[in-house]
């Protein structure tokens, strides 16, 4: 049988321990054995009596090879840690004693690893943390589901009816159901101060289910739901900075949103910007409001599909189960002829922006962003490779004196694992720096005015970037570990031999991998930047040069026609000089739109 | 002579920790120290000898290496570790204080009667 060479198959070990445990107890039945016969007994009943002394030999047997096995594994493992050990000690003296090389790798693997880090600081940020301050995140879940309304295809979206929160509430099920109806940006404020903010209208369960502590005042309380309750709300920390510079005094003042007026009561902790996209900026009660837009019948009216809906499940309850009994409930709850359309699935995703059945088109450009960071890191290990081959080809006559001298092919190939990691590890930690600052490179210049809804995780930052540095250590190193000792020995060491590198092949590979690597990625970048430009050259339709969007609000309790106005101030733009033209419309293309669904003879022959 | 008495529960390892404290000893060699220095009054299973001693070098307080025994044959050797001088020590400790408790009991039984 071949071995694994540095390896000892354990079931060696095993006959090992089993052999010792025979030999010592064959050992003493053969001494025992002789002294009885040497007092007279026979041959028969001495080997007799050795039996009867020792009991019941297959039951101590057995425990004394698990003994000895046991033993065997701790000393197995006292052996691997001493030559581990020994292989680091002489893995950094080889650092230390060639500084220059051992930097150039460290600094290679830098760029490899800095580029995964930073990619990942980034998917970290959009994809896969949970908003931050939520109390057990692992428990919330958003709800999607798959309707077909009409003739129309199935689509899976994330709102529902007020009227199927309610339905959820009252199935029986424990469980903490809430409710935030979608938002659109809102006007905070007025005349030249007025900001474009977005507002999360929460029901009662909504906050409490999140469980977000305030950094400044109160939470939205049951009562500030109630229809006649004074209007208040609740600042987000970026907005609380921005408009009101951390004022603590801000408690108790008014902010006026649209055409109403809320108290602020209290402001919520850096960071947190919402459970869902978007990042929201103020959270006041639901239920007043909707009173307001929709008429008192809010809550059960099939038609409202305005509202998201986040389910907090006790830790007993199973996921899977508890979603699959909604989904019945849901559908008795509802006719296909009505809004919001029959009920094909209901799906529940964590709060991770990332995950849920229609993550976004962010999922695909980070796979993308993910895939050319593992190249540069190939790329980088190929590089580092060639490096450790090129500066073993050197050591070569010294590597073979060791091999001489009886050191094992294992701990040579140890000794370069341990270098690279070494290495890798220090490249690791200058990636952290350049991860942090090649994460804010690639926000600003490719993510500029995207919402990053959460603050970037320096703990995960360091375990993924160890991971990669391990990774990368072993990628880098397995092939100069398996050339080390290769060979005999004997033509190295005689007086006067050249030493002729041996890892020619392996080195060309390696390049060869490197170029062809750069070129797929230079491809790669010249087909993104050709689709960039093309995407520009896109006609949308309209021109969006020069286009100015105005909302309008009027003052509160203003009793004026809302048409009068807009003609007004469309008569009063036109007159402008700097005005070419001017028109009132009730949505903006790709922004909001009102539309109806309708169909045309003929249609169906379309497809 | 008498038949030989069996041990008492507990005892064995401290009767081998002793036996090895004077040298190396194999395993049939403490047996026979044990059985000649009581006269042939304890004797040891040799099951329960050999499961001591490997248990006792599990734990730290032997350890064995494979040598040639009187009889010029190979035999497994066992030794005191550091640990196990301690042990001998505890061991030694807990016996005195156990006999001389049995000895009180029995020496008052005597006067009551």
């Amino acid at each position: 049988m071949k071995r694994v060479p540095g390896i000892r198959f354990s079931v060696t070990e095993r006959a090992a321990a089993e052999e010792e445990v025979r030999a010592e107890l064959e050992e003493h039945y053969r001494a025992t054995v002789a002294l009885l016969v040497a007092r007279g007994w026979s041959e028969e009943a001495a080997r007799a009596e050795v039996h009867r002394r020792f009991g019941d030999e297959q039951s101590y047997r057995a425990e004394l090879e698990g003994l000895a096995r046991r033993r065997a594994r701790r000393r197995r493992l006292r052996r691997v840690l001493t030559v581990s050990a020994e292989a680091f000690r002489s893995a950094l003296r080889e650092v230390r004693r060639n500084p220059g090389p051992s930097i150039g790798v460290a600094l290679i693997l830098a760029v490899g690893i800095g580029v995964n880090g930073a990619v990942f600081r980034v998917i970290d940020r959009l994809l896969l943390s949970p908003p931050p301050h939520v109390a057990d995140p692992s428990q919330v879940r958003r709800l999607h589901q798959t309707v077909r309304y009409g003739t129309n295809p199935p689509g899976t979206i994330e709102s529902f009816t007020y009227r199927d929160v309610r339905a959820l509430r009252t199935a029986g099920v424990p469980a903490s159901i809430g409710a935030v109806m979608l938002s659109m940006p809102e006007t905070l404020g007025a005349g030249e101060d007025a900001v474009r903010v977005r507002v999360a209208r929460v029901d009662s369960l909504y906050l409490p289910l999140l469980g977000v502590p305030v950094a400044l005042g109160r939470t939205l309380l049951r009562d500030d739901h109630k229809v006649g309750a004074v209007p208040v709300a609740v600042l987000g920390h970026a907005l609380w900075t921005s408009r009101f510079g951390r004022d603590q005094s801000v408690i108790g003042r008014t902010v006026r949103l649209a055409e109403r007026e809320y108290e602020v009561v209290g402001v919520l902790p850096s960071d947190f910007a919402g459970a869902q996209k978007p990042a929201t900026d103020l959270w006041i009660p639901l239920e007043p409001d909707a009173r307001l837009i929709w008429g008192a019948n809010w809550e059960e009216n099939p038609n409202i599909l305005a509202f998201k809906i986040l389910v907090r499940l006790p830790e007993r309850v199973d996921g899977a189960a508890w979603t699959a009994r909604m989904e019945s409930v849901l559908q008795s709850n509802r006719s296909g002829k009505d809004p919001p359309g029959e009920l094909l699935a209901l799906a529940a995703s964590s709060l991770a922006p990332g995950s849920g059945p229609d993550p976004g088109v962010m999922v695909s450009v980070s796979r993308w962003l993910a895939g050319v960071s593992l190249l540069v890191l190939l790329v980088a290990c190929a590089n580092a490779a060639n490096l450790f081959l090129a500066h073993g080809e050197r050591r070569r006559r010294a590597t073979a004196l060791r091999k001489a001298l009886g050191a094992g092919a294992g701990v040579l190939r140890l000794e370069q694992l341990a270098r690279s990691l070494i290495l890798a590890l220090l490249g690791g930690v200058l990636s952290v720096l350049a991860a942090v600052w090649g994460g804010r490179l690639l926000e600003a210049l490719f993510l500029e005015g995207m919402e990053l809804p959460t603050s970037p995780d320096m703990g995960r930052l360091l375990a993924y970037t160890g991971s990669i540095a391990v990774l990368a250590s072993l990628l880098c190193g397995a092939i100069p570990a398996l050339r080390a000792p290769r060979g005999d020995v004997r033509p190295v060491l005689e007086k006067g031999a050249r030493v002729v590198g041996g890892g020619g092949r392996v080195r060309r590979a390696l390049v060869c991998v490197q170029v062809g690597l750069c070129m797929l990625l230079l491809v790669g970048a010249g087909l993104f930047v050709g689709s960039f430009r093309s995407a520009l050259d896109v006609d949308i339709g309209f021109d969006y040069e020069r286009l100015l969007v105005v909302r309008l609000e009027q003052e509160p309790g203003s009793e004026r026609p809302r048409s009068a106005l807009y003609d007004d101030v469309a008569q009063r733009l036109t007159s402008l000089s700097e005005v070419s033209s001017s028109a009132t419309a009730v949505g903006v293309p790709f922004v909001l739109l009102y539309g109806l669904s309708g169909g045309l003879p003929g249609e169906e022959d379309l497809d | 002579m008498t038949d030989p008495l069996h041990l008492l529960r507990g005892t064995l390892d401290g009767l081998v920790l002793k036996t090895l404290s004077n040298r190396p000893m194999h395993g049939y060699g403490i047996a026979d120290f044990v059985h000649a220095t009581t006269h042939g009054v304890l004797e040891v299973e040799d099951g329960a000898l050999y499961r001591s001693l490997h248990r006792m070098e599990s734990r730290g307080w032997l350890e064995s290496e494979w040598g040639i025994s009187e009889q010029g044959r190979r035999a497994r050797f066992y030794r005191l570790t550091s640990a196990g001088r301690r042990r001998l020590k505890a061991e030694e400790r807990d016996w005195r204080r156990y006999a001389e408790a049995v000895a009180k009991v029995f020496a008052s039984e005597t006067e009551a009667s």
